[in-house]
């Protein structure tokens, strides 16, 4: 083998790490710097004295390294490492394909002084560039929504990219057995191309299904409290005419005493009967009416599960909401979530309080629309600062996950911005969206 | 000498106020004088000074008038920053919390209520307490902008400020974590006791409790933990002798 071929056999290996490792989306810079080691030497070691029988080894102990890194991250990582792999292969078709338009061979290649080179500059940022791009969108989506693929689906695109990459393996020992004539090129560049269309189209559409999927399920979730919601306001409109009905009733009874002059009778029903007609209206229903002033779905039902939960629970609920709330200046779905979150975290902290009292107010304000959550709660384990971050929870069997992604979607969105405060036992969020009223 | 100023529409209820203040005043020898007692908001928004002095505020919420007591407010925090408002209602109003929130108001009182009297009388205690804490302490308040008010804060209230993406910073203290639309830059602008410990944070030194190498960072009085940097610990150690 050639000076030169040597050369850029080690440039080509180090293109490779680079390609995969760009393209994973999670791992620690432990693993990372493992990566960096590993695949440069093992590869051009293994290369240098099996060549490519020894590729499957190679992948695996790539895999294997991946097993060791973040749980809910290690799929996304095993599979982006195969398809970086597979990236690379077939660049270096495409490469090795333009090399053999130009009329040479595989043995020349290995041979000659600048050819490799030619190979390299081709192949370089074919493979760099795609990479590096894609594994910044793949780390963008994850970091919004790190579910944004569900387990089951996750699984299925790991063995598929593993099966490919099986069949791409034969391909490259096959073709290397046979001296990698043009015609096998041609085919193996075509075949693998037609591959990772396929595959794109394939997987977009998917993606496309599953989003549509959540969407749908979500809406689906606010269409039934809605319903729950209309339905108890129904109720609460039944009970306010029955409530008149009988105060009207009691009206003609007191008229009839005091017509008849009956003195004694009429103290004496009003002392049994009226008193008792006031508590018939349950506050309950009533709060819940102030909802009608919230004109996002999204928003309204999950208010209104969390209220409905305050309730029952029998904490001391406040709710005010005075202005109209139309339109907000984020996606009403990832608010959606940050409110359950919070109203969550201060619905259990209520619970577990003597006082048992939660405030939710929410008013514009300077161009802004604030949620304003407030409970009581029991002394807090850990300082303030110290809960928003992941693993620290006031809770007993709680990951502490839910503040964690909560951070996510505050820092992912510009317009809004959380104050936490806490004071005598009383613990406040305050939510504020900027520039409240959609323009 | 704080100024008071009184808005209330009914006049003899004005008349009643104006004259408890008075005596009350008087008596226990409070340190305020009965700036303007005005029956319409704007007869009290021409007799405010130009610039802001902290004054207390009694206004009455049923203004039966063209500005409501929202806007009254606002307009009074605007010339007057630090202003105590105190609103008084003759029953309990429909949300109070909310323009509790809206108006940033010290405290609502019913005029029914029998110990009505007695609250205004702690209202003024308070404030003269507050007046005179801040006075002895001889201390600026720094002032940081909040989407949707104005945060005031003793420097010593102050564990760390750190900045966040995209031009936010969020400031941890004793009570609360705040966010707010300011640079780091300007922050540091604020008071020249800030050390920066980090490229992306500012520390009080006086609340650190100790500094540790490895990880390279400082627990803070309350516990909590500050990111620092490894060129920076070795310049804050020789700060804090």
């Amino acid at each position: 083998m050639s000076l030169s071929m040597f050369v850029t056999n080690i440039i080509a290996i180090i293109m490779m790490a680079y390609s995969i490792i760009q393209l994973l989306p999670r791992v620690s810079r432990r693993l990372r710097i493992v990566l960096w080691l590993y695949i440069p030497l093992a590869g051009s070691v293994t290369g240098i004295l099996f060549s490519f029988f020894s590729t499957p080894f190679f992948l695996l102990g790539i895999l294997l390294i991946l097993f060791f890194s973040e749980r809910s991250f290690r799929i996304w990582n095993m599979s982006a490492a195969l398809l970086g792999w597979m990236w690379c292969v077939l660049s270096s078709y495409i490469g090795s394909f333009l090399v053999s338009l130009m009329g040479y061979r595989y043995e020349q290649t290995q041979a000659s002084n600048w050819q490799p080179w030619l190979l390299i500059a081709i192949a370089l940022p074919f493979t760099c560039i795609p990479s590096a791009l894609a594994g910044k969108w793949l780390r963008r989506k994850l970091h919004a929504n790190p579910d944004f693929v569900p387990l089951p689906v996750l699984r299925l695109f790991f063995a598929d990219v593993a099966v490919c990459a099986g069949i791409f393996l034969l391909n490259i020992i096959y073709g290397y057995t046979l001296g990698f004539p043009p015609t096998v090129l041609i085919l193996s560049f075509l075949l693998f191309s037609a591959f990772a269309f396929v595959h794109l189209f394939l997987y977009r559409n998917l993606y496309r299904t599953t989003q549509e999927n959540q969407r749908l399920a979500l809406q689906a979730q606010a269409r039934q409290s809605l319903t729950e919601y209309t339905r108890r306001l129904e109720c609460h409109y039944q009970e306010m005419r029955r409530f008149r009905h009988d105060y009207m009733n009691l009206l003609s009874t007191l008229s009839g005493y005091i017509q008849a002059r009956d003195w004694e009778l009429l103290e004496h029903f009003f002392q049994t009967n009226l008193m008792g007609a006031g508590h018939s209206l349950s506050g309950k229903d009533a709060q819940i009416g102030r909802l009608s002033l919230i004109k996002v779905l999204e928003i309204k039902g999950i208010l209104y599960v969390k209220i409905v939960e305050a309730l029952n629970d029998g904490l001391f609920l406040t709710l005010e909401i005075t202005d109209e709330i139309s339109c907000i200046d984020m996606d009403p779905m990832s608010l959606s979530r940050l409110l359950g979150i919070y109203l969550d975290n201060a619905l259990e902290a209520a619970r577990a309080s003597r006082e048992k009292e939660l405030k939710l107010i929410i008013y514009q304000k300077n161009d802004c629309i604030v949620f304003h959550i407030e409970n009581t709660t029991p002394p807090l384990p850990a300082p303030l600062s110290q809960l928003s971050r992941e693993g620290v929870s006031g809770k007993e069997n709680h990951s502490g996950l839910g503040l964690y992604t909560a951070r996510q979607i505050i820092d992912s969105c510009q317009n809004l911005s959380v104050s936490t405060e806490y004071r005598d036992h009383l613990f406040q969020q305050i939510l504020t969206i900027s520039h409240g009223g959609c323009k | 000498m704080i100024p008071v100023y009184l808005c209330e529409d009914q006049k003899e209820a004005l008349l009643l106020l104006q004259k408890t203040l008075e005596n009350f005043i008087l008596i226990e020898c409070l340190d305020f004088r009965i700036a303007c007692a005005a029956a319409t908001p704007q007869e009290l928004l021409q007799a405010l000074p130009a610039n802001g002095c902290s004054a207390v505020y009694f206004l009455d919420i049923a203004l039966n008038n063209t500005m409501n007591g929202i806007e009254l407010a606002s307009q009074i925090r605007r010339a007057d920053p630090g202003a105590y408002l105190i609103f008084t209602t003759i029953h309990e109003e429909m949300a109070m919390e909310t323009f509790r929130h809206k108006v940033e108001a010290m405290d609502f009182l019913i005029k029914d209520s029998p110990n009505y009297a007695a609250q205004l009388l702690e209202c003024l205690r308070h404030v003269s307490q507050k007046a005179r804490q801040s006075h002895l302490a001889h201390k600026k308040k720094l002032l940081f902008h909040l989407p949707e008010r104005e945060l005031y804060l003793y420097p010593e209230e102050i564990l760390y400020i750190r900045a966040t993406e995209s031009h936010r910073i969020t400031i941890y203290t004793d009570f609360g974590i705040y966010e707010c639309r300011q640079t780091l830059r300007e922050a540091a602008a604020l008071w020249d006791g800030f050390f920066p410990c980090h490229r992306s944070v500012l520390v009080n030194p006086a609340r650190i409790r100790s500094l540790s190498k490895t990880p390279c960072q400082l627990l803070m009085e309350d516990g909590s933990v500050c990111p620092c940097s490894f060129r920076q610990a070795r310049a804050l150690s020789k700060y804090l002798k």
